[in-house]
């Protein structure tokens, strides 16, 4: 595992000069005036995405194989992704919020600063399950085919929203309903056991398509 | 036995594999086939790159896919047609394995890239082939390994970059008497240097086992003319193959032919054609 991270940490740090680009359309972003928190959510996805780049810098040229033959396991590579995800998507966000924070400051808003803060944590926890949703199929799939099996998942994501509220109208309305009438504890809670349950579920299909993987 | 392959079986669509071979500790084993032949297969095969429909594969008494990432410490690996992510350079290289092998001998991997002219500095992209692969056996010999697994280590290189990579293995046997090696290639005067035994596989299937030196010396391939093969002695016969002037013949006994057919064509064989008349002769 330690080799693992150490591999895509020194991935990243030959890439210093895509890092640097998005450090610089950072700072235009907040010098534009552009909301911090969508900075963030800017910083944190460019991070996330790196991971799933670094899936395919495996890949690139059949390094896979020589890769697989190193002293690791199959299911700590999946692991480790994961690992990695959030470390680097966490440094990502770190330098969002942070940043963000040294903007607030040059404004002298300081308002709205646990709003701030529970935004950034939404943030980071909606696009860690977007990470997690892309790690299988990255896995699976590899870059090119994985763009468009992603493009399958949103539609069918949609379109099952779509006919779940056509069938049962005002289904939607009735959810919306009951979670209105829980406490904000409850519903944070009932967020937090759903957001760990997919990223869960995430990992075992990801172990199991490392297991089973051909090269 | 540091590896055994007991009739492994893996089959492609029409392209079947089964073979069975055995690496002894402290020996190089070749395997020696045309392009195609299943040498790759089998090293992704020992590897666990790819599952086998039979048979089994021990390293060092384990099922590949058994092995723990301590156990795999002992084992470097360098494979034709893939190695190390070409985005990294030299010096993430050695970084990247000093945190995967706890054995990795820093200095010596820094010298020994020194010597074969691999730049620190730059992405392997830009390596060209012989570098790259010099790199790979670099890494492979670096780390303390029991068992090195190399498959097609000097293709596409020149006279030089082979001849700089059988001396880099030749040294690491001399310094490490414990160590084997089971190599590919199908350059046969590349195994005819370095391995001890050699298998031959053709369209699949291992069509012979031998010692180098038996392979170099005693064999042999006579000339006849069609009137006078009904009198060879057949037992010593291996192949044959019909020519213009009669049958030329793969025989494991030249000596015999010699000593006891004067006047017989009886030409040393080499593993080319010991391989040719294995896989195209008619068995006698």
């Amino acid at each position: 595992m330690r080799g693992l991270l150490c591999k895509d940490f020194h991935l990243a740090m030959v890439q210093k000069r895509y890092f640097l680009g998005v450090f610089g359309v950072m700072l235009f972003l907040f010098m534009t005036g552009q909301n911090e928190t969508f900075v963030i959510g800017y910083t944190t996805m460019l991070s996330f995405f790196f991971t799933i780049t670094t899936i395919n810098f495996d890949d690139y040229n059949k390094a896979g194989s020589f890769l697989f033959t190193l002293p690791f396991e199959r299911k700590q590579y999946a692991l480790e992704k994961y690992l990695f995800g959030i470390l680097f998507g966490g440094m990502g966000w770190g330098i969002g919020v942070i940043s963000g924070l040294i903007s607030l400051k040059i404004k002298g808003n300081f308002s709205g600063i646990a709003e701030y803060f529970l935004s950034s944590a939404a943030i980071f926890c909606v696009l860690l399950c977007f990470l997690a949703l892309m790690i299988p199929i990255e896995l699976k799939f590899g870059a090119e085919k994985g763009r468009s099996i992603l493009l399958v998942i949103w539609f069918a994501l949609f379109g099952g929203i779509f006919w779940f509220s056509q069938m049962f109208p005002g289904g939607l309305g009735k959810f919306m309903q009951i979670l209105s009438r829980l406490s904000q504890t409850a519903v944070i809670a009932l967020l937090i056991a759903a957001f760990f349950l997919c990223f869960l579920i995430s990992v075992g299909i990801s172990v199991k398509i490392m297991e089973k993987k051909q090269f | 036995m540091m590896l055994t392959l007991e009739n492994v079986r893996k089959n492609y669509g029409d392209y079947s594999l089964q073979c069975s071979l055995r690496v002894e500790p402290g020996r190089i084993t070749g395997l020696i086939g045309e392009n195609g032949a299943g040498k790759s297969t089998i090293f992704k095969a020992i590897l666990n790159l790819i599952s086998i429909d039979g048979g089994e594969i021990r390293i060092m008494g384990e099922k590949p896919g058994k092995l723990t990432a301590r156990q795999k410490e002992a084992i470097g690996v360098a494979l034709q047609d893939s190695g190390f992510c070409e985005y990294l350079r030299v010096k993430d290289v050695a970084a990247v394995l000093k945190a995967f092998y706890r054995s990795f001998h820093e200095k010596e991997f820094a010298d020994l890239c020194q010597r074969m002219g691999l730049p620190f500095d730059k992405k392997i992209s830009g390596f060209s082939t012989g570098m790259k692969a010099k790199l790979k056996l670099v890494a492979a010999i670096s780390h303390d390994a029991k068992l090195l697994i190399l498959d097609e280590p000097t293709a596409g290189l020149d006279v030089m970059a082979r001849e700089e990579i059988l001396e880099l293995l030749q040294q690491h046997m001399d310094q490490n008497n414990d160590c084997s090696i089971l190599i590919s290639s199908h350059i046969s005067t590349d195994l005819e240097k370095i391995c001890d035994d050699l298998y031959m596989i053709h369209n699949g299937s291992i069509i012979l086992h031998e010692e180098t030196d038996v392979i170099l010396s005693n064999y042999g391939i006579l000339k006849v003319e069609e009137q006078d093969y009904p009198s060879l002695e057949k037992q010593y016969l291996v192949r044959r193959k019909k020519e213009n002037y009669g049958f030329s013949v793969l025989t494991d006994k030249r000596q015999f032919f010699l000593k006891n057919y004067p006047g017989i064509v009886a030409e040393k064989g080499n593993i080319d054609e010991v391989l040719t008349m294995m896989a195209k002769g008619e068995r006698v």
